[in-house]
């Protein structure tokens, strides 16, 4: 312990040792190649370090960067000790080199350990001709790609051109920078005057270029392709000679870049489809039309059936027990009133027969003479024709036609319905007050609507709703009913392409609503 | 008395009332003879004397066609009414109808006994009554 403290307290002093110079016989000549060979030693061990600091710093990516701070730690720590060495030559501070020596001794040693852990992984390291190689290996592994990828752009290329649909790329100005040979066939142009060019551009309507727009822009904003038919866009050009397209629009969007947004126009032409298509829904609707007809003339039918059926014969189901009846009887007096019943029953018959034939009539008469009418004009015959009843009953009687004062309709027709109206809401009036009727005319998307409103019993359409329009349906306790005149205004206003409906509140009155012309 | 028989008849026709009544008395049947203008007025004549047996027909003859309540709705309220009611009523459905549909509707229906073309005649009432008497 003693010399350690006392050879760190005296490290940098010379005590008890000669300088160099004196121990031993130095010729000058020794001494100096000696001095001068350290000095060039030292040199050379601290330019090293620079050279490799300067190297390392510049190259950074340079692998096993500590193995060379620890070299140039350590030809550092050699290069001071051949400086201190030519210091002893005239100061010998042994002390000092001798923990110089050490610590380049520590600092060798670890520099060997730092070598030998990265000497495995250095070998691993590629020579440059070995980088080469595998530079050429990858060119010529990509070039033949690059061939690969000609050949079937090649033959995609062909595929879309050969394509019979138009197929059209555009950018997010909806600018064409792709659109197929396709085109020419189409439109007679070649693709090159499509390219860069929108199609406003290209002379196409405004409003079709704008609905195309907005199915671009919804295609990019759902990332849903979306497919629509739309007709040639020329609006110039008559039905028979239009062309049919189906549009696919297909969005190509790069999620990462807004302005990368494309789309895909693939424009299929389907006038022989579509065509067809148009021919099949017309035929359709053709045997739509003639199975409506069917089904209303054998509803028609049915109703025949059941009138005779019911309404004929009733009353010669009558007569015969009448007659039965007469024969057996003994009694003159009993023998005439059963006469006088017959009489009662052939002119029963004879009404049914009336009105069967009217109804005929009706059904048959579907192209009335039509002329222009008033409505004021009109209800004020039938107002006159009705003069009794209204004075006995204190009807009061109202109207408004200004919305809709005229109608190019049958005359006959008019004037019964507006009498089959007004007889039946004062037929059906209420005892507890007097009869108020009110007309009135309207014109709603160009039909001609009649309503009749009453304050009279109003009737119980849960009931007889079904009914209501039905021969020889009566609903109130009223001899005067026969049950006939909403038939036959029905089949008027039907036989005339109209339609007629009632709502009704009991007690409280009808309102019946005519539509003339009703639209299909 | 006991063998009283009460027909019901349900006809708007007034000369069909009139024919029927002269054949049900030249039948020779003790009876009496409820008539009814329609089914409505027969509904609520039902409804009324449902607990009251004496009062109720034994035979009911319904027309098909008639105002504010016609054969069909009478059936249908009938259905409805018919558990509350104290006695075992035959009802026989009497039309000018000889309409193939409206025989087999009424076939249909459980309630209706038979189904009759108009007119009736007396050895088919003679029928009907015997059969209810019995």
């Amino acid at each position: 312990m003693e010399q350690i403290f006392d050879f760190f307290s005296k490290l940098f002093s010379a005590e008890g040792f000669p300088a160099r110079w004196y121990c031993g016989k130095w010729t000058d000549f020794h001494g100096w190649l000696y001095i001068l060979s350290d000095l060039m030693i030292w040199g050379a061990y601290f330019t090293i370090p620079l050279l490799m600091w300067y190297f390392v710093r510049n190259r950074k990516d340079v692998p096993h960067q500590p193995v060379f701070w620890w070299f140039m730690a350590f030809i550092s720590f050699c290069g001071t000790t051949h400086l201190v060495d030519v210091i002893i030559f005239w100061d010998p501070l042994y002390r000092l080199s001798a923990l110089l020596r050490f610590l380049t001794a520590v600092v060798s040693w670890l520099t060997v350990l730092a070598l030998y852990r990265a000497i495995p992984k250095a070998l691993k390291l590629k020579t440059p001709a070995e980088l080469e190689k595998i530079i050429a290996e990858k060119t010529q592994a990509s070039e033949i790609v690059n061939q690969k990828l000609k050949e079937s752009e090649a033959q995609f290329r062909t595929l879309v051109n050969s394509n019979p649909d138009i197929i059209a790329k555009l950018d997010h100005e909806f600018k064409h920078i792709f659109v197929n040979d396709a085109v020419t066939r189409e439109t007679g142009l070649s693709p090159n005057h499509f390219m860069g060019k929108t199609y406003r551009e290209l002379d196409y309507p405004s409003h079709r270029f704008q609905e195309l727009i907005e199915k671009i822009e919804e295609a990019w904003h759902t990332k849903q392709n979306i497919l629509f038919e739309t007709d040639s866009w020329d609006e110039n050009i008559p039905e028979d000679d239009k062309t049919y397209f189906s549009l696919q629009i297909v969005p190509l969007i790069d999620n990462a870049d807004s302005i990368k947004k494309e789309v895909l126009i693939v424009n299929k032409n389907i006038t022989v489809q579509k065509r067809l298509e148009l021919q099949l829904k017309a035929k359709i609707k053709e045997l739509e039309t003639l199975s409506n007809e069917l089904g209303v003339q054998n509803k028609q039918l049915e109703e025949f059936a059941n009138i005779t059926s019911h309404n004929l014969r009733a009353p010669i189901g009558n007569l015969n027990a009448l007659y039965d009846l007469y024969l057996n009887e003994t009694d003159e007096d009993e023998r005439v009133f059963y006469i006088e019943k017959f009489g009662d029953v052939s002119k029963n018959l004879m009404y049914t027969i009336d009105d069967l034939a009217e109804i005929v009539r009706i059904k048959r008469d579907t192209h009335m003479e039509r002329e222009i009418l008033y409505f004021e004009t009109k209800l004020s015959h039938v107002v006159s024709s009705l003069t009794g009843q209204i004075l006995e009953t204190g009807a009061e009687i109202n109207a408004d036609f200004s919305a809709c004062p005229t109608i190019e309709y049958s005359k006959v027709y008019l004037e019964s319905i507006l009498l089959n109206l007004l007889s039946n809401a004062i037929k059906y009036r209420s005892p507890e007050r007097k009869p108020k009727i009110f007309f009135r005319t309207q014109n709603i998307d160009q039909q001609i609507i009649l309503t009749c409103e009453d304050n009279g019993l109003g009737i119980d359409l849960q009931k007889y709703g079904h009914k209501i329009f039905k021969l020889y349906k009566t609903f109130h306790r009223n001899e005067d009913a026969r049950g006939i005149g909403l038939y036959i205004t029905k089949n008027q206003i039907e036989a005339l392409g109209g339609e007629i409906s009632i709502s009704s509140e009991i007690n409280v009155g009808t309102t019946f609503t005519i539509i003339f012309n009703k639209k299909a | 008395m006991s063998n009283l028989s009460t027909i019901c008849v349900i006809d708007d026709d007034k000369i069909y009332q009139l024919t029927f009544k002269k054949v049900v008395q030249a039948t020779g049947f003790n009876h009496q003879i409820l008539i009814f203008y329609n089914g409505e007025e027969a509904i609520i004549f039902l409804q009324n004397k449902a607990n009251r047996p004496e009062e109720l027909p034994d035979v009911i003859f319904l027309d098909i066609n008639m105002p504010i309540m016609d054969g069909w709705d009478f059936m249908e309220e009938y259905i409805q009414i018919k558990p509350r009611i104290g006695k075992q009523i035959s009802i026989y459905m009497v039309s000018s109808s000889v309409d193939v549909r409206d025989l087999e509707r009424a076939k249909a229906i459980a309630e209706i006994s038979d189904y009759l073309i108009k007119p009736v005649t007396k050895e088919q009432l003679i029928q009907i009554l015997g059969l209810a008497m019995n």
